[in-house]
């Protein structure tokens, strides 16, 4: 009888592994399993046998039956399975829903990473007025009292006031690092911040030129800060924004703020320094002023020149911003062109 | 300006090993930006001298003529050639095949070819001087002549550059960068800066003493010391109005100066060379030998380039003793300047200041060579070395010519500067080691006279550095600096004092706000300038009397300062539109109000208030989508910020579409609005086919708040019903309306939220139905059945009592 058992259970096991289909599956499992299937006479006649025989016969009955059960179930998910991934729902290829996200301004978007990089080296953010008098948009800035700058070909002086001087002349904040004065009238050294903000000039407009254009100005006031140092910071800084490493030179360079000053320009990306039109066949492009704070300047601050140290950079955030993305017309920046601004 | 590289070289041997691209970087890491490296034999490439040694007619035309043509080593060539001047027997310029020549000065650079005119052939071209750039040095007599070699003969066949000396490299150098500079603004201050950077010695400008003579009685007054600090003029006989040698001719063309003749090209010579303008009076015109340099008392004067000019009483002028001859250090008068019979010149090299010349050539609208370099600053001593240099050139030509007056008037001599400084000072603030030595040496080669004493160094600056461009210790580290190249210093990392952790809660802020309008409001930011164009504040009716205005605004019809942002973004929907259906735009940008709030910035500065505006649209076919959308931005903002919005009916928004209209308050304050804009605006300002909706917030008063202190509710222990209700009313109920009596009329009801609004076809007119939701709950019991129900009764018997609202069945 336990031959017979096997024998069926062999049978059994091969019918279901041939049913590909639940229906055929269905009909398996009555053959054995039904009221007049295989398994279900033998368990029948099982009331025949004496107690010795029941309990073995009985045993292997069920060890078939439940590894049979095992098998039938297993047989079913396969078939469950294999129906499932045949199905074809819907297109997949229709785009998602619109989660409608909208844009931050290219330069607000670099403003950030330069904001993000300097505060790891921890550097505070400074936001001023963009409406500035005289005194701190150049006096205290070290400018000749005839310096063409002030001139209303280069500046936006507010009507009603440009006959007067000092502060009672106000003008369109034409550069940051007036404003900057200001921090440091607030805050004793040592400090180190960043000072992001749009600047105006009276100028006509091209390609190359605007008259409201985006500046990045940090400047660290400390014990000692070398020129070396700067230019080390700035590479750290334009590797962190670019995402690779960046060749910058530094050369000599005059601002009546600084003393000395210095020209930080970087090797254009747009040809790799062999020259294009990009660089104007340089190799450089030049991407932002900087130097020693002039002890002049200090003074307006009511900072001792002979005790502190200031290292200024000035990034022109318009220009950084084209080279990073290969734009041709800093005009862009300001055109509201929603064709232009969800590119980024 | 343009420097030659060949004119550097009479100064200062340049090392040989380097290329003119090499030289070019260095001057611009340690001195001045050169802009382009011209290198001038480029443009003479093939073009060789010839002599024409046979001249016949062209058998097949009248104005052309076969010249044989010598050409050295290439033999004798035939050359088909129209210039009427041509002779037998001159030397001409001929450009053989290869050569890049301009036909009849125009159009773009052509590549010559043998080939046959009118049936002859023809080898190369002979040039007419417009052909290879060159109308400066040999302008043109006749429209049809050629360049006429033959007052400098050479042997036939050398090449055209080596005749004009133009194997030279010119350095184009930004002017700009040399605006700090008057020193550099001739060849022998460029030199002296090539002779510290590659430590070479600079040769002395040739020697020259002119002693003070009174042959001729020449009287020389300066009114005020402070305009005009010194003026040498010398009166120089027996010359001749001649041609400069070809030499100094292609010396001036080559920097971009046009010859004129002898005199006139000596003192630009000089100007080039040593950086001082001079200029030299026709002897004849000066009335009784007096020179007085004096304020204009409101005369005219015919300037050399005919112009007739009135001078104010504010511009210097050099006169004689009745009428201004020239405006100082600026333009010469046309009558008194050297004309072609003149024999006898009064020379004058004087120093003017600056503010003067730039006053004066800015009334004027004159730029000239001459102001440019007066405007920078030079010092009083190079008046000297100008005037020797002029009178040791025209000697070398005119050897006859003589002296007969010589007076330098100097009345106030400007003082030395000497800064001490110490080497461990410079070190440190370099970040490099240099010697004693090392920066005794540099110093010395720029100029300075050097002392040192146990690592001190005492410096004496050199006059053409003490014009205010030399005083500090920190200019001497500039010096030694730069020299040595900023860039090729080792990278030191900074020594930074760590002070305290840096908060910045109003930026974090603003950089929250606007990544939430743009990533989540779905809003794209724009930057618009700070001024505001009529037509929009035109359209949108906003009062521009009380703006801020510009002196010199970019345009007539942007001279106000922004009191607004819409305006700004009115006008970027009217470009967007055409493009997009739907869309969002915003602006954090600042305003400009005149009114009491000052900003205290310091001590010294009031500044006018100029708040930080968060400003946005929204643009949608459909009005109520606009609006809702704009809505639901600045509720977002609301929960962002955890600072309440309310929103309340306003009706003085005179922009506003109907009723469409709300100021936002937080914390009691009102700190913006939301509306539609006018119909007639949108029409006014060529907005088409869309409804905009219209937010700002200042952000400046908004950071000002208070925020609550976080918290967090207790979670419910016993279940929440949730119900849902639609209710009957009329149109005009608000739901702000419904919503507060719902949640007056039980204890139990938490939350009720709105669902849905509906008005259609199958209400009657005028009605609406207002679907909402109400969280029921205990917090002590689980709610019965009779609880919700008496609920729903008191929601029901309120809003009809109050609002006339009924149950939707």
């Amino acid at each position: 009888m336990i031959n017979e058992i096997s024998q069926i259970s062999q049978t059994a096991l091969s019918d279901i592994e041939k049913a590909n289909t639940l229906e055929l599956l269905k009909e398996t499992e009555t053959r054995f399993f039904g009221k007049k299937g295989e398994f279900t006479s033998i368990l029948k006649g099982l009331k025949d046998l004496s107690v010795e025989e029941k309990k073995n016969i009985g045993q292997a009955v069920n060890k078939s039956k439940s590894q049979l059960q095992e098998a039938l179930n297993q047989k079913r998910e396969d078939i469950l399975a294999q129906e499932e991934s045949n199905k074809f729902l819907f297109d997949t290829s229709i785009p998602g829903e619109d989660t409608n996200r909208g844009t931050i301004h290219p330069i607000i978007q670099t403003m950030y990473d330069l904001n993000d990089a300097f505060a790891s080296l921890g550097f505070d953010v400074y936001d001023g007025p963009e409406i500035s008098s005289e005194l701190y948009a150049f006096d205290n800035l070290n400018f000749d009292d005839d310096h063409p700058a002030r001139e209303s070909m280069d500046t936006y002086w507010v009507s009603g006031t440009e006959d007067k001087k000092a502060s009672e002349r106000m003008c369109l904040r034409p550069h940051l690092t007036g404003g900057s004065i200001r921090y440091m009238q607030n805050n004793k050294p040592p400090f180190r911040f960043v000072y992001p903000g749009r600047v105006f000039r009276n100028e006509s407009t091209d390609a190359g030129h605007e008259r409201a254009f985006f500046q990045y100005e940090a400047l660290i006031v400390d014990k000692e800060i070398p020129f070396s140092s700067v230019q080390l910071m700035v590479n750290t800084i334009l590797e962190k924004v670019f995402g690779q490493k960046v060749k910058t030179r530094m050369r000599t360079g005059f601002f009546p703020f600084t003393e000395p000053g210095y020209e930080i320009d970087m090797q254009c990306l747009v040809c790799g320094g062999k020259g294009c039109s990009v660089c104007g066949q340089t190799g450089w492009v030049e991407l932002m002023p900087g130097g020693a704070t002039h002890p002049n300047v200090f003074k307006s601050a009511n900072i001792d020149p002979t005790k502190w140290q200031g290292m200024y950079i000035n990034i022109g955030l318009d220009r950084l911003v084209m080279m990073k993305y290969g734009i041709k017309d800093i005009r862009l920046f300001h055109s509201t062109d929603l064709r232009f601004l969800t590119q980024f | 300006m343009k420097i030659s590289l060949n004119w550097i070289q009479d100064f200062v041997d340049l090392p040989k090993d380097l290329t003119p691209e090499q030289i070019s970087y260095d001057l611009t890491m340690s001195t001045v930006e050169v802009e382009e490296v011209i290198d001038l034999k480029k443009n003479f490439e093939s073009i060789l001298v010839g002599k024409v040694v046979e001249l016949k007619p062209h058998p097949d035309a009248d104005k052309l003529r076969i010249a044989m043509t010598d050409l050295g080593e290439l033999g004798i060539k035939q050359v088909v050639c129209g210039g009427e001047n041509l002779e037998q027997g001159m030397y001409v310029a001929v450009a053989i095949p290869g050569a890049k020549v301009r036909w009849h000065g125009e159009g773009d650079l052509v590549k010559l070819k043998e080939t046959k005119i009118r049936g002859e052939a023809s080898f190369g071209m002979i040039c007419a001087s417009c052909e290879v750039g060159l109308a400066d040095l040999y302008p043109e007599k006749g429209e049809k002549d050629i360049m006429d070699l033959s007052a400098r003969p050479a042997d036939a066949g050398t090449p055209l550059a080596d005749y004009l000396d133009y194997n030279d490299i010119i350095l184009d150098i930004d002017n700009k960068s040399l605006t700090n500079r008057p020193d550099l603004w001739g060849h022998y201050g460029m030199a002296r800066e090539f002779s510290a950077i590659y430590k070479v010695p600079l040769k002395d400008l040739p020697n020259t003493t002119v002693k003070n003579t009174k042959k001729d009685n020449l009287k020389i007054n300066i009114e005020d010391p402070k305009r005009c600090n010194r003026y040498i003029g010398t009166t120089i006989d027996n010359i001749k109005v001649e041609e400069s040698p070809l030499w100094m001719k292609a010396r001036l063309a080559k920097v971009g100066q046009r010859p004129i003749n002898l005199l006139v090209d000596i003192t630009n010579y000089a100007m080039f060379t040593v950086g001082q303008p001079l200029h030299a009076f026709d002897s004849r015109e000066i009335k009784d030998n007096t020179i007085n340099i004096r304020l204009s008392k409101n005369e005219t004067l015919t300037l050399l380039d005919d112009k007739e000019i009135e001078i104010s009483n504010d511009d210097l002028v050099i006169a004689d003793s009745s009428a201004p001859l020239a405006l100082a250090g600026v333009m010469g008068g046309k009558n008194s300047g050297v004309s072609n019979d003149t024999t006898k010149i009064i020379l004058e090299a004087a120093h003017f200041s600056h503010l003067n010349i730039r006053r004066t050539a800015r009334n004027f609208g004159l730029r000239t060579e001459s102001s440019m370099r007066f405007e920078k600053g030079i010092d009083s001593n190079r008046a000297k070395t100008g005037s020797d240099f002029f009178i040791h050139t025209l000697k070398q030509i005119q050897p006859d010519m003589q002296i007969t007056a010589h007076a330098d008037e100097y009345p106030v001599k400007s003082s030395e500067i000497k800064i001490e400084v110490a080497l461990n000072y410079i070190n440190t603030r370099i970040g490099h080691d240099f010697t004693a030595k090392d920066v005794t040496s540099t110093l010395e080669l720029l100029g300075y006279v050097v002392k040192e004493k146990k690592e001190v160094f005492t410096i004496t600056v050199p006059e053409f550095r003490a014009t205010g461009d030399i005083s500090l210790q920190e200019d001497i580290v500039e010096e030694i600096a730069r020299i040595h190249g900023l860039d090729n210093l080792d990278f030191i990392p900074p020594q930074i004092t760590l002070t305290s952790a840096i908060s910045t809660p109003t930026y974090s802020t603003e950089r929250q706000i606007r990544e939430f309008l743009s990533f989540t409001a779905g809003l794209n930011e724009v930057f618009t300038y700070p001024w505001m164009e009529n037509k929009f504040t035109d359209a949108i009716g906003i009062d521009t009397s009380d703006a801020f205005k510009l002196s010199d605004p970019p345009s007539p019809e942007t001279e106000n300062l922004k009191t607004s942002l819409l305006p700004n973004l009115l006008q970027a929907v009217s470009s967007n539109v055409r493009y997009f259906d739907s869309f969002g735009l915003f602006e954090i940008g600042r305003i400009f109000t005149k009114d009491e709030d000052l900003i205290h910035s310091s001590k010294e500065e009031n500044l006018p208030n100029q708040p930080k505006i968060i400003a946005g649209v929204v643009t949608n076919k459909d009005e109520k989508t606009a609006f809702l959308k704009a809505k639901g931005a600045l509720e977002g903002l609301s929960k962002l910020t955890k600072i309440n919005f309310r929103f309340l009916d306003s009706s003085n928004v005179k922009y506003a579409k109907g009723n469409v209209s709300l100021s936002i308050s937080a914390n009691g304050k009102e700190v913006g609005l939301l509306c539609l804009i006018a119909d007639r605006v949108l029409r006014k300002a060529d907005v088409k086919h869309a409804n905009v909706a219209y937010f700002e917030i200042n952000f400046t008063e908004l950071a000002k708040l208070n925020k609550p202190a976080p918290s967090y509710k207790e979670l419910a222990k016993f279940p929440e019903i949730d119900f849902e209700l639609s209710v009957l009313f009329d149109e005009k109920v608000a739901w702000s309306d419904i919503s507060s009596i719902v949640k007056k009329s039980n204890s139990l009801i938490k939350e009720v939220s709105f669902f849905t609004e509906y008005q259609g076809k199958q209400l009657p007119e005028g009605k609406k139905s207002v679907s909402f939701n109400m969280k029921l709950a205990d917090k002590n019991a689980t709610l019965t059945s009779e609880q919700s129900q008496e609920v729903m009764d008191n929601v029901l018997t309120n809003l009809n009592k109050k609002l006339g609202g009924e149950l939707r069945s």
